[in-house]
């Protein structure tokens, strides 16, 4: 009788274990899809390319000015307060940074100097090529 | 028999640990596959620069008299960054003036590489731009010049 009590708890402990490790088995699969869906790199080097397409387009007195609230999004989701975005007109490429990673870089060909400017209350990216 | 019968029984069996493991592993690599596909713009960048040193050789129809000249700067005229258009680099560009198949200026630089990868298709490769057109002298429009140029770009992001 004894025996048999004590298998049946070893089958219970061993049910607590078996969805105890199917809840972190599930919960992790969740968030590294949560994460891996957010593509956090992938707008990076969207926002990147695209920055890098219109300055390399363009010729001297353009100005644009590009909607970019999906990267303050991200950013304000990962607690990012640095600069969004970075062009280096010295070095001809845009940075652009939604985390405290190191950020996606992409270089642009054209030797025009670019102005540029984030309003930050409208996310709006201004770039005014020289 | 009674013993090994019991084992397999067993919910904790090393079994669904396995599955576990399996399971995981297709579900990671599903997430990675379909999320790391990269939006490639090296063809239009390749495209950009071709346009670029159109623009610069080339006004109404009319070869740029300077294009001839020794003189003549293409990254100063097409606005061109000198600096991106090493050996290693990303870019490529190469111009061929003509006149009646006797070559009269072959500008080039960049990564020589990339010329020969842009004849391939695939993303391993770089992306290249052709483009074949007729010009004609401003000073005398009997004299026309063919103009090749080759374009190719293999930007990563970094």
């Amino acid at each position: 009788m004894m025996n048999k009590r004590g298998e049946e708890n070893n089958i219970l402990l061993e049910y607590v274990i078996f969805f105890i490790l199917l809840i972190i088995f599930v919960s992790a699969i969740l968030i590294f899809g949560n994460r891996a869906s957010k593509q956090t790199d992938n707008i990076e080097a969207l926002y990147a390319k695209q920055i890098a397409l219109i300055i390399d387009n363009s010729k001297s007195g353009l100005k644009v000015n590009l909607d970019i609230s999906p990267l303050f999004e991200d950013a304000i989701e990962n607690n990012f307060d640095g600069d969004i975005i970075t062009i280096n007109n010295e070095e001809n490429y845009v940075l652009v940074k939604v985390n405290k990673g190191a950020g996606n870089k992409y270089y642009f060909f054209s030797d025009n100097d670019i102005l540029w400017s984030i309003d930050t209350e409208r996310a709006i990216l201004s770039i005014e090529v020289t | 028999m009674k013993n090994k019968k019991a084992e397999d029984e067993r919910i904790l069996s090393p079994v669904f640990f396995v599955m576990l493991v399996v399971i995981g592993i297709g579900i990671v690599s599903g997430y990675v596959i379909f999320y790391s596909d990269d939006v490639n713009v090296n063809s239009d960048e390749a495209e950009i620069l071709s346009n670029r040193i159109i623009d610069s050789i080339v006004s109404n129809g009319y070869l740029n008299e300077r294009v001839l000249d020794d003189s003549f700067d293409i990254f100063n005229e097409a606005k061109l960054n000198k600096a991106l258009f090493h050996e290693e680099g990303y870019f490529y560009f190469e111009i061929v003036v003509l006149q009646e198949d006797n070559v009269l200026k072959n500008i080039f630089y960049g990564n020589e590489k990339l010329k020969l990868e842009s004849q391939f298709q695939g993303k391993d490769f770089a992306s290249g731009y052709y483009k074949e057109f007729f010009v004609i002298d401003k000073n005398n429009p009997e004299i026309v010049y063919k103009i090749k140029i080759l374009t190719a770009s293999k930007q990563i992001i970094e």
